[in-house]
């Protein structure tokens, strides 16, 4: 009796919703569709669109397509100029651009592409323009042939009339030239691998340790001059070094300013020492010991000072050139290489970050009411390695022009010790690295995307990925048409939008928000509020089922 | 007699060092003088000159430590004052410090006129401080600088003479530590590190068992010449200031430099033109080895002498009998009054002159806390009510800026003067609280400047006016429940579930009456599984029965 009383006060009173039963299964199942729909068509999207990480449109479809014709041609304009010489400038030009072009270049990652012309007259040589090669023939009076590679972009080819008929010589001068421009004017093999290797598909492994020298990506960077007096209480060490600056450094970083823009600073740091024990040896001819270090104690020897050199207020990356004047019981201290002889300079490169000499200090002299001696550090001795390996660092090796049976002359670099075809190749390299990185950044950002949904993307960010992505393509076309100045103004934008975009830390904002908590927030909501809606769900499925059911039968 | 001996001594040595070693100096020294028989204070003071034509913005460094003059370069600063303190200094018991600072760590920056943001620079530059010091000064923030009108002015020459406010920021944190890792750093900056001289001393572990301990760096421009002041130089003070309790170390009678800093003294670094030890005992006791040179009262010893690492011993201390009171100017002490939210700050100082004195009065309040100027009051210990020759107040802003406040009061001579406010605490969000809420905050130290005359004392300090700090004041403001967020999401979601559960329930369930004989299907399931366990269980232990009696048969 208890229990239809309570059944009774539950069902809806008839007297509010006159002529309408809401105990009707129809008006259920009604009441449970239109709840579902409210459900999923409002509640979930409003949740959905809340909750959703923000990412601003990126140019996806531009991104895949940099990455999927990532070969890049550059293009080079090879000039002969014939000046007065019986040599057919035409038909030298015809075989040369034959010699040149002739490999299949679509299967690697850098295509080159010469365009040789003829010129008769010595006037356009003087112009001397980027991404030219100019090839001059002037008359030699002797009785001989021979190629000489200036510091500017030409290539002298002395011959004199006797031969200039001889099919022989010109065949050995076009192969020589072939070989030279080739592999050592625009070093095409070198291009190609360090492209391929910013895309991690390198076959070729021939260059390896000279890339691994050089310094990678940035535009900007820190040289660091670091004297270091381990004992200043002996010996104090002195050096001129902003005489040295303006002297060996200030023309060469002036050349290559176009392609990185460094900012040199010196220090000296007193008491700073390297711990290191060198083996002693008695010199045969004069009798005299010296000390020595073997190229397996030098990788223990930056460690202990690394601490003390730098300074975190620039965010680029630094370049140390270290003098360590050696203890005084040391001295004479020098680097065995291995082949047993003494390094001529004392000195030793440490890939990608600098170089480092040990300064034995001969003339030392009394200062007048101290117990310690004082020495100054010859700028000379030191700038010149230092200036290799700066070269080395950036990616110029000194050229080995010993190509075929015909030598090649090289000009003395001049004081700003850089030569001009050298600096070519420099831009070359640079602008196809920041391409080429620029791509590879782009592609990783959108990989990135695509595996992970929690990466906010920001109007400012997806600015960047389009400038990024535009420039990189219009720099790969100016390649393409052998502009190659612009090609690099346009590269180093290109870099530098694509590093600000994926280096962003507004990326990482909501990456490291766990899942755990997320649904711990949810849990509590939504689990109480859509299993009812699930299961009156089914039911209504179900009830309509069996009405139709019904009505069939 | 005896000082002008010392500058004399001074001046010549600076002449040699000017003519071996360019335009940089370099001074070292470490004074101990006993504030009573218990009590020995050490003051280490490094201090760098350079001199400078037209700008100071070197590229070369020597002497002068290279990170903090990029730092110095880059954000433009033409003054920096810089103080990390552990500890409170008494200045009623200890007398007035060589160098004053607040609990915690204190900056204060005036930056060149041509700063085009200087809100900018200040925030890079405590962020580039903070990594350079390990400290977090990244937590001076807008909400904590403010730029006080009267109360620092620049030490060091100005540009141009007249002084502008507007490039002068001030900031303190109270609760900041100082600790080994800020030390560190601190030590490296010196030439010689803690290699040589007085700095040889410096062991961390050791400085740290001390009643006070306090870091300064100071970095002004200065007049190389009195008078015309047409050559500059910029000037880098170190200090340390360090109190040791003789009685805690248990080295009462006899204490010596080892038992002190665990270190011996050693000689001078040889970059110095001046490295001195300066000790003044109390009288009866005596030095072990005996300084025949003596200069001001203090007995020094010239570490450029000295040939060895050595110890100084002082013997005879005698336990006090009556602690003499040190009288020095002026003394504040600042406290707290108040209950719940409403709250009070009094500050009362002593003048102990026999003449009025102005001073000026400056006290920063966080802007969680509401200060009522119209409460400030002054009044003197005689009840004298003493209006301020001038005010200067400017209201907090909510979490932008804090109530600032700075008075000049003429204090009555031999007096003791009160100076209170009311305020009245303010809510903070949940994320707005620091780590370990519970602590408090800290209302920075009232500052109050005078002029060194009136100070009273014998000491020689640089500078026109000095600063007297009190205590930094911990104030508990209402700290919320930091689970509330998730429990509100917890509550609101099951008051959403229930009420949603039984609307839906309403809506899509069907209700009909049941006569009383019929069982409802739920029921009737749920006696037929009843019935199913109990014969099963029956089954089972029928079964365990045959087995037992099996298994005993």
């Amino acid at each position: 009796m208890t229990s239809e009383s309570k059944i009774m006060t539950l069902s809806p009173s008839k007297s509010a919703f006159k002529g309408h039963d809401f105990n009707s299964e129809e008006t259920q199942i009604l009441a449970a569709l239109s709840i579902c729909i409210l459900f999923f068509g409002v509640g979930v999207p409003v949740w959905w669109k809340t909750t959703n990480v923000y990412r601003a449109d990126l140019p996806y479809h531009e991104i895949s397509k940099l990455h999927g014709e990532r070969q890049m041609t550059v293009q080079i304009f090879v000039d002969v100029i014939n000046e007065n010489t019986p040599v057919n400038c035409n038909t030298f030009t015809k075989n040369l651009n034959h010699l040149l072009n002739d490999e299949n270049m679509n299967q690697t990652s850098v295509g080159v592409v010469y365009k040789v012309t003829c010129h008769d007259e010595r006037e356009t040589a003087k112009v001397n323009k980027v991404n030219h090669i100019y090839i001059i023939f002037t008359n030699n009076d002797e009785r001989g042939y021979g190629l000489r590679l200036t510091t500017k972009r030409e290539v002298i080819c002395s011959i004199s009339d006797e031969k200039s008929g001889d099919s022989e010589v010109l065949e050995l001068v076009q192969s020589t030239l072939t070989s030279l421009i080739r592999d050592v004017m625009v070093r095409e093999s070198i291009l190609k691998e360090l492209v391929s290797n910013i895309h991690q598909e390198r076959k070729d492994f021939s260059h390896d340790q000279e890339m691994m020298k050089m310094i990678q990506g940035n535009l900007k960077f820190d040289i660091l001059f670091s004297l270091l007096c381990p004992e200043p209480n002996v010996q104090v060490a002195e050096w001129n070094i902003e005489e040295a600056d303006d002297l060996y450094l200030k023309a060469m970083l002036e050349k290559v300013e176009p392609v990185f823009d460094f900012n040199v600073g010196s220090q000296t740091l007193y008491y700073t020492l390297i711990p290191y024990a060198p083996k002693v040896k008695k010199d045969n001819s004069n009798n005299v010991e010296y000390h020595y270090l073997t190229h397996n104690q030098l990788s223990l020897v930056i460690n202990p000072i690394e601490g003390r050199l730098g300074s975190q207020v620039s965010a680029d990356p630094t370049l140390n050139f270290v003098v360590y004047v050696t203890e005084k019981k040391f001295q004479p201290l020098y680097i065995q290489k291995n082949d047993k002889n003494l390094s001529q300079s004392n000195t030793f490169l440490i890939p990608r970050w600098g170089a480092l000499m040990f300064y034995n200090m001969n003339d030392t002299f009394d200062v007048e009411g101290n117990s310690y001696k004082k020495g100054i550090v010859d700028t000379n001795t030191i700038m010149k390695p230092f200036l290799n390996h700066l070269r080395a660092l950036m990616g110029i090796q000194n050229p080995k022009p010993h190509l075929s049976k015909l030598n090649v002359m090289l000009h003395q670099l001049n004081y700003d010790g850089i030569a001009d075809w050298e600096l070519d190749y420099l831009i070359r390299l640079r602008t196809l690295e920041r391409i080429a990185s620029a791509t590879h950044t782009l592609n990783s950002l959108y990989d990135l995307l695509s595996k992970i949904s929690n990466i906010v993307i920001n109007d400012n960010i997806a600015e960047e990925v389009y400038k990024a992505t535009e420039t990189a393509a219009k720099a790969k076309a100016l390649l393409a048409t052998g502009d190659l100045s612009e090609a690099l103004n346009i590269s180093k934008i290109s870099f530098k939008s694509s590093e600000t975009a994926f280096f962003d830390p507004t990326l990482l904002e909501l990456l490291y928000f766990p899942e755990d908590q997320k649904f711990a927030i949810y849990v509590p909501l939504f689990l109480p509020i859509s299993l009812p809606v699930f299961v009156s769900l089914v039911y209504t499925i179900r009830r309509l089922k069996n009405a139709k059911k019904s009505k069939t039968d | 007699m005896q000082k002008n001996m010392l500058g004399l001594f001074v001046l010549i040595y600076f002449a040699m060092f000017c003519t071996c070693n360019g335009n940089e100096n370099y001074e070292e020294s470490l004074k101990l003088d006993m504030i009573d028989p218990e009590l020995v204070y050490g003051f280490f003071n490094f201090t760098t000159t350079w001199n400078y034509e037209h700008w100071f913005a070197p590229r070369h460094y020597k002497l002068f430590p290279r990170s903090l003059g990029q730092l110095i370069q880059k954000y433009n600063i033409a003054e920096l004052h810089f103080t990390m303190t552990q500890g409170l200094w008494r200045y009623k018991r200890w007398g007035f410090p060589d160098a004053s600072s607040p609990t915690g760590a204190q900056l204060w920056v005036w930056f060149h006129k041509n700063t085009e943001d200087v809100d900018k620079n200040w925030v890079g530059f405590t962020n580039a401080l903070s990594g350079l010091f390990c400290a977090s000064l990244n937590f001076i923030n807008k909400a904590v600088t403010v730029t006080p009108k009267i109360s620092f002015r620049p030490v060091g020459v100005v540009e141009g003479g007249e002084t502008d406010n507007t490039f002068l920021r001030y900031g303190t944190l109270s609760r900041e530590n100082l600790c080994t890792e800020n030390l560190t750093p601190w030590m490296k900056l010196l030439p010689c590190g803690s290699k040589a001289g007085p700095g040889a001393l410096l062991n961390p572990s050791q400085l740290h068992h001390s009643k006070f301990l306090s870091i300064g760096l100071h970095f002004l421009h200065d007049c190389s010449e009195g008078g015309s002041c047409e050559r500059r130089h910029v000037k880098l003070e170190q200090h340390i200031s360090v109190v040791y309790d003789l009685r805690t170390l248990n080295l009462m009678p006899n204490f010596s430099l080892l038992s002190l800093f665990k270190k011996r003294v050693k000689p001078a670094c040889p970059l110095s033109s001046r490295s001195v030890l300066m000790v003044r005992v109390i009288e009866g006791a005596t030095i072990s080895p005996a300084l025949t040179e003596s200069v001001g009262g203090f007995s020094v010893l010239n570490l450029h002498r000295l040939k060895s690492d050595s110890n100084v011993q002082v013997k005879g201390l005698k336990t006090p009998g009556v602690t003499t009171k040190l009288n020095h100017g002026v003394t504040n002490h600042c406290y707290l009054t108040g209950i719940g939210l409403e709250g009070g700050f009094v500050c009362s100082i002593v003048n102990h002159n026999n003449r009025e004195i102005p001073i000026i009065f400056f006290q920063v309040v966080p802007w969680f806390l509401h200060t009522q100027v119209h409460t400030l009051k002054v009044v003197s210990r005689q009840n004298d009510i003493i209006s301020p020759a001038w005010i200067s107040y400017t209201p907090g802003k909510i979490r932008e800026s804090p109530n600032i406040m700075e008075l000049i009061v003429r204090l009555p001579s031999d007096s003791i003067t009160e100076l209170s406010f009311h305020f009245t605490k303010g809510f903070m969000t949940w994320i707005e609280h620091p780590p370990d809420a519970n602590h408090g905050f800290y209302i920075s130290p009232a500052v109050i400047t005078t002029k060194t005359n009136d100070l009273n004392i014998s000491k020689e300090l640089h500078g026109s006016v000095q600063h007297i700090y009190s205590e930094a004041i911990l104030v508990n403001i209402p700290v919320p429940d930091f689970s509330m967020p998730y429990n509100v999401i917890c509550l609101v979601c099951t008051v959403l579930a229930i009420s949603f559960g039984s609307f839906h329930n309403l809506a899509t369930r069907r209700f009909h009456k049941l006569s009383p004989n019929e069982v409802s299907p739920v029921k009737k399931k749920f006696l037929s599984l009843i019935e199913r366990f109990k014969s099963r269980t029956k089954k089972n232990e029928d079964d365990s029965l045959a087995s037992t009696a099996e298994k005993s048969s």
